[in-house]
């Protein structure tokens, strides 16, 4: 695999990998566990998670896979979007199409990925700048909830309460699934780039607002007894609001999540294929289109109301560990070993 | 390459056939009304027809034990199946919402082809007369209720209220709703605006605040829509006189004594003069006179409002969620019981600040 990114692609490809998939239903958890200060605790898991990439950043030579935890990755990450493409079906089917069978909808996505995957790792790479303008039109589609909000939902704020708190930094992670990538594509970076503190503020700063915005949205449109009822606050919004030129705000907004989340899981099956056939090294064709098959099969078993409260109720605490803690564990063994993934090129 | 992107293009082309939903093989609700008791629902559905080149509303009856059962029941009367994704009006009778309000409404919310926008309101008696009474006066049912309440809306009588709305206040326990509710005019057999049903947490207190209540209601929650008209008769030199004044501003200010249980309302109405036959209102004793006339009738009828509210334990006015945001302390679980025994006292200022384009 050998290709070269710049600042731009790097960000984006990081952008779609956080915000993915999660965007419209990790808010639920966050406000049910945490209630009015939901948002206060967002805005510190934040500032932690900018603190982890600037770690990444200075020590991202010594993220150092031996086979052992590549397979560990691999693995992980063919769960993880395994169990997205469940639920991106099952999302599709409560909202917009119900009839329509499982195994249609996760064969087009993974026809889809098959297509990003089988060709040069820029199509993948690339393909996100397309959606910048739809991510646009979603935010000013859900200002027209604003008169509907109520600003005293956001109070009082109580910090007694630390399981509360516990909980709700916990959850407010799930928002920043897939970090661990930042490791795995920053070798590819030119040469000539530097990263310090500056850019990366400016990635946090855009994430952040991105996020915030749609808590903020969701603890003040519904109370904290409803929104434990709304597993997608964010469509739900959208499909309150009334508009001329279209019947279901909500619909219109489902395909662009839909395809932002495909995206998400191309750039998820990319990753794979980096870590599988390593940098500089020709992928087998074969081996991609066994994976994708597998992919196409796995989901059909988890499109299951139980199935998807499980993984929305467990996906944080498995976040929590392999996007944040094995990540910084290898990095800081490999720097007390003095192995550099730079060495292994 | 082409045979991977037709392939690609006929599995998009796919997805969708599953799920096509013509109109023209359904009968598209605009007006559904439902009355009754858990166990004994009766709904009512009307969609408009083309019989002899002429649209017609026709109106489905059914009954079942739940609200969805009574749906199934009224699909089996009709030759297409009822659609109710473009509905635009609920009506509900009242005798229905003195049980949990939710209970009817759930099925609005969780299935995602029904429209959450709609307008909602208690009707006096059974709902069947006001659908049926829309088949003289129009051809879409739900649109001429739904422009009857905007309309209401307009003229600060109904609170500006969808099914979204209801919803989520129904699960805040620091407030409460206050439902549009229509009756019947038998003499000029038309639906008639008369007031708001006023709702403790899910269900109906049993108290109805007729139009001028509502008025004044929706002056203290600081909701004054486009026109916010106040109408007195004044007592001028021994004289009855008609006077109108419509809210330009409204300001209002809590202070909250915690101590003392003790809510002060502040209230600085700015108003224009719209009806005043006597004239003379260059004249600084008169301009004074009526200020202050509207001053003291404008607060008597806000602490006539608070009184009703309190005794019915319907904080309509959303104290509670002001409480809960800044005096969470003072904030009590039972929030309902709490607002009943607070003394809230309203405080009126009120300017004339324009006459018209006379003096």
């Amino acid at each position: 695999m050998n290709f070269s990114l710049s600042k731009g692609q790097f960000f984006l490809l990081l952008f779609f990998i956080e915000t993915g998939i999660i965007y419209i239903s990790f808010q639920t958890p966050l406000i049910s566990e945490s209630k009015n200060k939901a948002w206060v605790l967002f805005i510190v898991a934040t500032i932690l998670h900018y603190l982890v990439l600037l770690f990444f950043e200075r020590y991202y030579r010594y993220f150092y896979l031996n086979t052992f935890f590549q397979w560990v990755y691999k693995v992980y990450w063919f769960l993880m979007i395994a169990t997205f493409l469940a639920y991106m079906v099952y999302v599709l089917a409560s909202w917009v199409l119900p009839q329509t069978p499982e195994w249609i909808i996760i064969l087009f996505i993974v026809a889809l990925s098959l297509y990003g995957n089988i060709s040069r790792p820029e199509t993948v790479i690339n393909i996100g700048v397309m959606f910048i303008p739809l991510i646009f039109i979603f935010i000013i589609f859900l200002m027209l909830a604003v008169p509907d909000l109520t600003w005293t939902n956001l109070l009082p704020l109580e910090f007694n309460n630390s399981k509360e708190i516990i909980q709700g930094l916990i959850r407010s992670v799930f928002a920043f699934m897939g970090a661990e990538m930042y490791l795995i594509y920053r070798p590819f970076l030119q040469k000539e780039l530097t990263l310090n503190y500056k850019p990366i503020l400016i990635y946090q700063l855009v994430i952040f607002v991105f996020y915030l915005i749609s808590v903020m949205f969701s603890q003040m449109f519904f109370t904290i007894e409803e929104i434990k009822l709304v597993p997608e606050p964010i469509i739900y919004i959208l499909k309150s609001q009334e508009v001329t030129f279209v019947k279901r705000l909500d619909i219109f907004f489902v395909y662009i999540w839909l395809s932002w989340s495909i995206i998400t899981v191309l750039i998820f099956n990319l990753t794979i294929r980096v870590v599988h056939f390593g940098i500089g090294k020709k992928g087998s064709k074969k081996a991609i289109v066994f994976y994708h098959i597998l992919l196409a099969i796995i989901p059909l078993f988890f499109v299951k109301f139980k199935v998807i409260e499980t993984m929305k109720n467990s996906f944080h605490y498995i976040i929590l560990i392999f996007t944040f803690l094995l990540p910084i564990l290898i990095i800081l063994w490999n720097k007390w070993r003095g192995k550099t993934c730079i060495e292994k090129q | 390459m082409y045979r991977k992107a037709i392939i690609v293009l006929l599995v998009v082309l796919l997805a969708g056939c599953w799920d096509e939903r013509l109109y023209k093989n359904s009968s598209v609700v605009s007006l559904a009304g439902i009355e009754g008791t858990m166990g004994e629902y009766k709904g009512y559905y009307a969609y408009p027809k083309t019989l002899d080149k002429q649209s017609q509303i026709m109106l489905i009856e059914a009954e079942g034990i739940s609200p969805r059962d009574v749906r199934n029941n009224a699909d089996l009367k009709v030759e297409q199946t009822l659609d109710l994704s473009e509905l635009a009006t609920l009506l509900i009778s009242i005798d229905t919402v003195k049980e949990p309000l939710y209970d009817l409404l759930d099925i609005y919310f969780r299935d995602p082809q029904n429209p959450i926008s709609i307008k909602v309101a208690v009707t006096e008696g059974s709902v069947k007369p006001f659908i049926e009474l829309t088949k003289e006066v129009t051809d879409n049912a739900g649109g001429y209720y739904e422009r009857f309440i905007e309309s209401t809306e307009k003229n600060t009588i109904y609170p500006k209220l969808n099914l979204q709305m209801i919803g989520s206040t129904l699960f805040d326990n620091a407030k409460d709703i206050a439902i549009p509710y229509i009756k019947m005019d038998e003499e000029e057999h038309s639906a008639e605006a008369a007031g708001v049903a006023l709702f403790s947490g899910q269900v109906f207190t049993g108290k109805i605040l007729d139009p001028k209540q509502s008025f004044y209601m929706l002056l203290l929650m600081d909701k004054a829509n486009q026109h916010a008209r106040i109408q007195y008769m004044l007592k001028l030199n021994n004289e009855d006189v008609p006077v109108t004044g419509e809210v330009i501003h409204l300001k209002r200010k809590w202070i909250i004594n915690e101590e003392m249980k003790k809510i002060t309302m502040d209230f600085k109405i700015d108003v224009e003069i719209e009806e005043f036959s006597k004239n003379h209102l260059y004249k600084e004793e008169t301009f004074k006179t009526i200020e202050e006339m509207f001053q003291q009738k404008i607060q008597a009828d806000f602490e006539e409002v608070i009184k009703i509210l309190q005794e019915q334990e319907s904080d309509t006015l959303g104290i509670g969620r002001y409480i809960r945001a800044y005096h969470p302390k003072f904030f009590e679980e039972d929030w309902r019981e709490q607002f009943a025994s607070l003394t809230i006292e309203p405080k009126v200022k009120v300017t004339i600040i324009r006459t018209g384009i006379l003096r």
